[in-house]
């Protein structure tokens, strides 16, 4: 019996993509990677068409990447890895050029007209004023789900480094809408 | 002790057990430690709706997947298995010429069983012919072998050939006689017993030369002509209402526009907006049968998804099939072109999906038919828990083969 796509383990599809079944392979990962990439895409960089561009980037990297690698044991993290260097560069890209105010900072992704909670509002806001690296693990954290231990060997920084940085992130989040949370609560 | 730690713990998953009590316990009497746990579950809540919602749009997708040179996720999906692949593969390669050797292999069919058909009509309409069969038999001239030659015996006699040109023509004028006495009293009567009464017809003076010679006598006698006619007039030529019950297998295209406001670009196949039938002809009026075929839905919708509403837009590409009900008016005089009226219904991989076509089918002499109409297309489809549709309008066209 043959076994469907979703049984592969993210290596088992990535070697697939050296095969003919490339195009289901890479489709497969897509569906399952797409999420954590676009997320870390937009928390981090904030714009949205500059995330856009990174996302697509990505993803073309990471399939051109299967013609010289054969095995990848962490496929996730070597997608976002791919990605937060594009990242790195599009920052230093546009630390060259005048930022102005854009409202697609404050946008999901899903669409311009969404209409979105207050709170994730919010929320969104707060991350903008987060330190670059307390952001980029907090966003590794609660956005893409790796573990300490995969955005320490992601960063490459220690464990206890990493941990300290979500803590940081997370009291600095709730010190900046505390006042709102507090709002929130008495509600 | 930090709580702001075990806090931060019990958030990650990692709070030992031993602490957890503490920290409950800490909880139940410090309010300003429970106003903190509660603003960092807030804020928790708010990210995990947060990364929920932030979904890679289906234009963005499409752009990854065409930038690669791939279908889409939607078409890997659907393959499910990597064995799958094979079929994703090879199908759109052989795909067209598959189609195109069926349709050719039924448009020959049908046109060969149509023409084998009008002969079997004329054939039974013709029993007179079967008399004078051997006339249009190859000549079977006598061979003579002399040793390796061999030598063909040409009738070098013509007065031995008038003679008996002579008399075949009176034999055929007998025949005719006797034809006339036997058809005309029983107008009505089976043409097999009329192939009966003329087997018994005296064929002593039958020899392959004479019948040679016969071909000239038939041709000169006019009276063969009358008794053609008069025994058409037996029976009429089959009519279209006795080829029924009958199939139709139909090819059709659709070029619609949505009436859906929708800016994302469409899921792009090769085999998009096409529909393939099996009709099944009761008479000249009703046809029922099945089609199947793929399309483009444009999808507008919105819904809530972790306490906030989401608009999306979307023009996925999805198989469709379901059963069709067809209604052919009498063809507008002798032009070939008759209205008709179709209603669908079946099903999308989204939900229900309902077809109503009003057009003309134009059917020239053959098994071929076309047709042209217009086109309108409901599909409606569920996203939490609430219905949307996605409608269409537009032109049909297409080829039909009649078996």
């Amino acid at each position: 019996m043959e076994r469907q796509l979703s049984e592969y383990s993210d290596t088992e599809l990535f070697a697939l993509l050296r095969t003919e079944h490339r195009e289901l392979a890479f489709g497969e990962l897509y569906s399952r990677l797409s999420p954590n990439v676009f997320a870390y895409c937009m928390r981090v960089l904030g714009s949205r068409d500059r995330a856009y561009d990174v996302f697509q980037d990505t993803f073309m990297r990471f399939y051109q990447s299967a013609e010289r690698i054969e095995y990848l044991e962490n496929v996730r993290a070597y997608a976002l890895t791919i990605c937060r260097n594009l990242c790195l560069n599009e920052k230093k890209r546009a630390q060259t050029q005048v930022v102005e105010f854009d409202e697609a900072l404050y946008n999901p992704g899903i669409s311009r007209e969404a209409d979105r909670s207050e709170m994730m509002k919010l929320i969104t806001m707060a991350m903008e004023l987060l330190p670059h690296d307390q952001k980029e693990v907090f966003v590794l954290r609660e956005y893409d789900g790796l573990s300490y231990n995969e955005i320490s060997a992601m960063l490459n920084i220690k464990l206890e480094t990493a941990k300290v940085r979500v803590f940081r992130a997370r009291q600095r989040i709730k010190e900046i809408l505390e006042p709102y949370l507090n709002e929130f609560s008495k509600e | 002790m930090d709580y702001r730690d075990h806090i931060n713990d019990l958030l990650d998953g990692d709070l030992e057990a031993i602490n957890e009590s503490a920290l409950f316990g800490e909880l139940a009497v410090n309010s300003e430690l429970r106003s903190e746990f509660k603003q960092q579950l807030a804020i928790r809540s708010a990210v995990q709706n947060d990364r929920v919602a932030l979904v890679p749009p289906v234009a963005l997708t499409s752009s990854v997947f065409s930038g690669l040179g791939f279908a889409g996720p939607l078409a890997g999906a659907a393959a499910g298995a990597v064995g799958g692949s094979l079929l994703s593969t090879w199908l759109p390669k052989v795909g067209v010429p598959l189609l195109a050797a069926a349709a050719a292999t039924g448009i020959t069919w049908g046109i060969l069983r149509s023409d084998s058909q009008q002969h079997e009509q004329v054939a039974q309409q013709a029993p007179q012919e079967t008399v004078q069969q051997p006339v249009h038999q190859p000549v079977q001239q006598p061979v003579v072998q002399t040793g390796a030659t061999t030598v063909v015996e040409k009738p070098c006699n013509h007065e031995t050939q008038i003679a008996a040109l002579k008399r075949d023509n009176a034999m055929l004028r007998s025949e005719l006689q006797h034809a006339r006495t036997v058809v005309e009293p029983t107008n009505e009567q089976p043409l097999a017993e009329q192939n009966i009464e003329r087997t018994s017809m005296p064929t002593q003076e039958m020899q392959p030369a004479q019948r040679v010679m016969l071909t000239n006598a038939i041709t000169l006698a006019p009276s063969s002509d009358q008794r053609m006619i008069q025994q058409t007039s037996l029976q009429p030529i089959t009519m279209r209402s006795t080829m029924y019950p009958a199939f139709l297998v139909q090819v059709r295209g659709m070029s619609t526009s949505s009436l859906v406001d929708v800016n994302a670009p469409a899921q792009s196949t090769w085999y998009e907006n096409v529909g393939l039938g099996l009709l099944y002809q009761l008479s000249d009026n009703h046809a029922v049968g099945v089609e199947m075929g793929s399309e483009v839905f444009p999808m507008s919708f919105q819904g809530d998804i972790n306490g906030q509403t989401i608009r999306y837009q979307q023009q996925p590409q999805s198989m469709w099939a379901g059963a069709a009900y067809r209604y052919t008016l009498s063809p507008l005089g002798s032009s070939g072109f008759a209205p008709f009226g179709q209603v669908f219904l079946g099903g999308t991989s989204f939900g229900p999906l309902g077809r109503a076509t009003a057009g003309l089918q134009y059917s020239p002499s053959g098994p071929l038919s076309f047709i042209l109409g217009v086109e309108g297309m409901a599909m409606a489809y569920q996203f939490n828990s609430s219905w949307f549709t996605s409608s269409k309008l537009g032109l049909t066209y297409g080829v039909a083969v009649r078996f």
